[in-house]
């Protein structure tokens, strides 16, 4: 059967939510950052744009290209509530929707058809809505037969644009557009296909599969298939998303750390953020994994598998600080990454002593007090006073599951303020 | 010096000894062999500063003494080639040892044996002496249970007490518990524990077989030896206190099933095949006189295997992780097993043989 899937990107999605939340912010060029040092522009908006800033530069960087630019620390709270009442709307129109990320999503609309008469008025309702009760925030959607050329037609247009993009007028479309600006054919990829000659999906498209498969492996033969605006991967709603395979963060350091106390403190910090996530989402896992980056931006990881499944937090830091021990440092850290593999779901092991049913209990009485008051309001001394997390949303968040992480009250500073408020009382 | 062996013999003891040497080690000497001759006496000492080993080879012929460091993984290399000749010719001086068998010869480089770290028996004051098999059987009946956490040290161990006329050995992950008890004669009523670490335990079962014999136990507060005829173990214990295991062993569980061993082990490993790395769960369900074990795994299957069950109580059903009931049955050497059991979320107590029983905690789905 023939589908007909949407997506739909906000356009400059954090900026617009904060120019909605303070009207002083409309019309002006902003940026959002992050709080930390050594932050980096995670978006600007569309005036900023217009001076050069872009994503992922540092602040110092968006800051020469427009001097008069607003620097506006990001409050992933108000970003995650919009994202969930986005998916609201989008839920009105269609079951099967993929939040793919925070700002983009994926909506099989084949079946809704018939309802609203064609796909592009519920687009229009869509966006309709959104300005109804979200405001001055505005988003692009494409219109195609498959995923691929939905994210293509979305792209098309910003800010606020509508694609469709019609079965026939598939090849046209394709024959002269870029390799790149295919979703999953990155700077890397397009420069291997350059070295073959390949540079329009055109061209790509009529490669030969054998020369594709030589240099490519397996992925080869979908390369082609993508060029052809050929795609076939369902739109997977929330609730059946795939089990996980491993549940992780990481986070870039304020400065570059070389002290272990300091770097213990960090990896508990994560060792709890990761066990949190585990056990809300009933995992557990018998690898962890750390992971390290010096300032040079070399990158590794190194594992470690014991015989028991775990999700405690205490277990994870110890695993991980045993496999640090092991490491001989050669420069300083800047990035501390800590994930859990191996993970098995809602089955728990109990423990045999009395001690560890006691342990296990302690560790449900915190994680039952830091549902209710934010994460780290109970927590261990080392992390109270100095650390807290920075807040930064990663990609691959969702408004539920595992993937779901709830960052808004990770605040040290609010969650020392509600501990002492309780000690009062 | 010149020495004379059988080409297996001098094998065996020398492989035996090159199990304790660690693959990497901080001191390159750890990696050798001591071969010391004295008083026509042959004796083969490695050590990971962990646990020393001695081994008394018998030779052939024997003149001289003296004392070298050998490589061990090159030369166990070369004798294990000629463990099937006659005769072995050993000789050395302080520096280089020279191995003749045959029509072919090596000449090794070797370390100065002072150089080599020993371990004395500092702080052992009794022993008591056990028959080597009945130690080896008790080893392999626990060292499965022993963690393999380094977090919780003091569980990476076997706990070893002896105490009145018994010696009881216990081993737990945190998960699960076993534990066996056997008579040893203590005249002097020695009262003495320690947790042994499972290196050392694992050599023991090796040693005890090529050696055989009696062993003369000792525990000190940081050492456990174990002297044999052939020669002696010693090792330290892991410093810690070791849970109160009898705390563990549940008392009153009022269910009591008793199955054919074999039965058992046959239907939980058959439905262990339909589980999962991330589901390795079999549930045990007991109905009028009988035990269905039930698995199940998403994209792999399902299976469902029924043996007899003296069960009568009301229909009940507990889960475990099918390796744990599995390592509990294998070291049982009788022909039934007594579960005692409570409800799905207690422990439940293995009785595999005389004096020898499992605790396993089950697994809770939610």
């Amino acid at each position: 059967m023939k589908k007909t899937i949407m997506h739909i990107d906000m356009n400059a999605f954090f900026a617009s939510v904060e120019q909605q939340v303070n009207p002083a912010l409309r019309g002006k060029p902003i940026a959002v950052i992050g709080s930390n040092e050594r932050t980096v522009v995670t978006t600007s908006s569309y005036e900023a744009r217009a001076y050069g800033v872009k994503t992922g530069m540092t602040k110092y960087e968006a800051m020469r290209l427009c001097p008069h630019i607003i620097l506006v620390a990001g409050d992933t709270n108000r970003y995650t509530d919009t994202c969930h009442r986005l998916v609201g709307i989008y839920r009105q129109y269609t079951p099967t929707v993929e939040v793919y990320s925070i700002d983009e999503a994926f909506l099989d609309v084949t079946g809704s058809i018939p309802l609203f008469g064609s796909a592009e008025v519920i687009a229009k309702n869509i966006k309709k809505q959104i300005r109804k009760t979200l405001g001055r925030l505005t988003c692009s959607i494409g219109i195609a037969p498959n995923k691929l050329l939905a994210k293509l037609g979305s792209d098309m247009k910003k800010p606020d644009g509508l694609v469709i993009i019609q079965q026939e007028n598939i090849g046209k479309l394709l024959e002269h557009l870029p390799v790149q600006e295919l979703c999953g054919i990155g700077p890397r990829l397009e420069m291997h296909l350059a070295t073959v000659g390949i540079k329009t999906c055109g061209e790509l498209g009529r490669a030969s599969i054998h020369v594709l498969k030589n240099r490519f492996g397996v992925i080869g033969e979908r390369l082609k298939l993508m060029a052809q605006g050929i795609d076939d991967s369902p739109v997977i709603p929330m609730e059946q998303e795939a089990d996980a395979k491993s549940v992780g963060h990481s986070m870039t350091l304020d400065r570059d750390v070389s002290d272990m106390e300091t770097l213990e403190r960090h990896i508990l910090q994560l060792s709890e953020m990761v066990g949190r996530r585990l056990r809300r989402s009933g995992y557990a896992g018998r690898t962890v994994a750390l992971t390290l980056r010096y300032p040079d931006f070399n990158t590794f990881t190194k594992r470690s598998t014991v015989g028991t499944y775990m999700n405690n937090s205490i277990d994870i830091y110890v695993a991980a600080r045993e496999i640090l021990n092991t490491i001989r440092l050669q420069q300083p850290i800047r990035l501390i990454g800590i994930s859990v593999c191996n993970l098995t779901k809602n089955t728990v092991q109990l423990p045999l002593f009395s001690t560890d049913r006691v342990k296990q209990a302690a560790t449900q009485t915190m994680d039952t007090i830091n549902d209710r008051y934010g994460d780290f309001c109970i927590t261990w001394g080392t992390l109270i006073e100095r650390y807290h997390h920075k807040g930064v949303i990663s990609p691959a968040w969702r408004p539920a599951g595992v993937k779901c992480v709830n960052l808004s009250a990770q605040k040290g500073k609010n969650a020392r303020e509600i501990v002492h408020r309780r000690k009062k009382i | 010096m010149n020495l004379s062996f059988n080409g297996n013999e001098l094998y065996k003891g020398f492989n035996l000894v090159t199990s304790i040497v660690p693959s990497s080690a901080i001191k390159h000497i750890l990696q050798g062999i001591r071969f010391e001759v004295r008083d026509k006496k042959v004796e083969l000492t490695a050590t990971d500063l962990e646990v020393l080993v001695k081994y008394t080879l018998s030779a052939k012929e024997c003149v001289g003494d003296g004392s070298i460091v050998l490589p061990a993984v090159r030369v166990n290399n070369i004798l294990r080639e000629w463990a099937g000749n006659e005769e072995v010719l050993v000789s050395f001086d302080g520096s280089s040892c020279i191995l003749k068998s045959g029509k072919g010869h090596f000449k090794i480089a070797g370390e100065d044996s002072s150089q080599f770290p020993m371990i004395t028996i500092m702080d052992v004051k009794s022993i008591v002496e056990v028959d080597g098999g009945i130690i080896s059987d008790m080893i392999g009946k626990v060292i499965h249970a022993a963690s393999t956490m380094r977090v919780r040290s003091t569980l990476c161990g076997v706990f070893v007490k002896i105490d009145k006329e018994e010696i009881v050995m216990a081993a737990a992950d945190g998960n699960r518990l076993s534990m066996v008890k056997r008579k040893v004669e203590n005249p002097d009523g020695v009262s003495m524990s320690g947790i042994a670490t499972v290196k050392c335990l694992t050599f023991l079962q090796r040693f005890s077989s090529e050696s055989g014999g009696t062993l003369r136990v000792g525990i000190g507060e940081s050492q456990i030896f174990f002297v044999g005829e052939k020669g002696e173990v010693v090792s330290q214990l892991i410093d810690g206190q070791y849970p109160n295991y009898e705390d563990v062993i549940p008392k009153g569980n009022d269910k009591k099933v008793e199955v054919k061993r074999d039965e058992l082990i046959m239907i939980v490993r058959m439905a262990s095949f339909m589980t999962s790395e991330g589901y390795h769960v079999v549930k045990f369900v007991f109905k009028d006189g009988r035990l269905t074990l039930m698995s199940k795994a998403a994209e792999v299957g399902e299976a469902e295997l029924e043996i007899d069950a003296s069960y009568q109580g009301p229909d009940f059903e507990i889960c475990f992780n099918p390796e744990y009931v599995l390592d509990a049955l294998k070291v049982s050497d009788s022909e039934t097993v007594v579960m005692e059991l409570k409800d799905n979320s207690s422990a439940a107590l293995f009785r595999t043989g005389h004096e020898q029983l499992s605790v396993i905690m089950p697994i809770e789905l939610k």
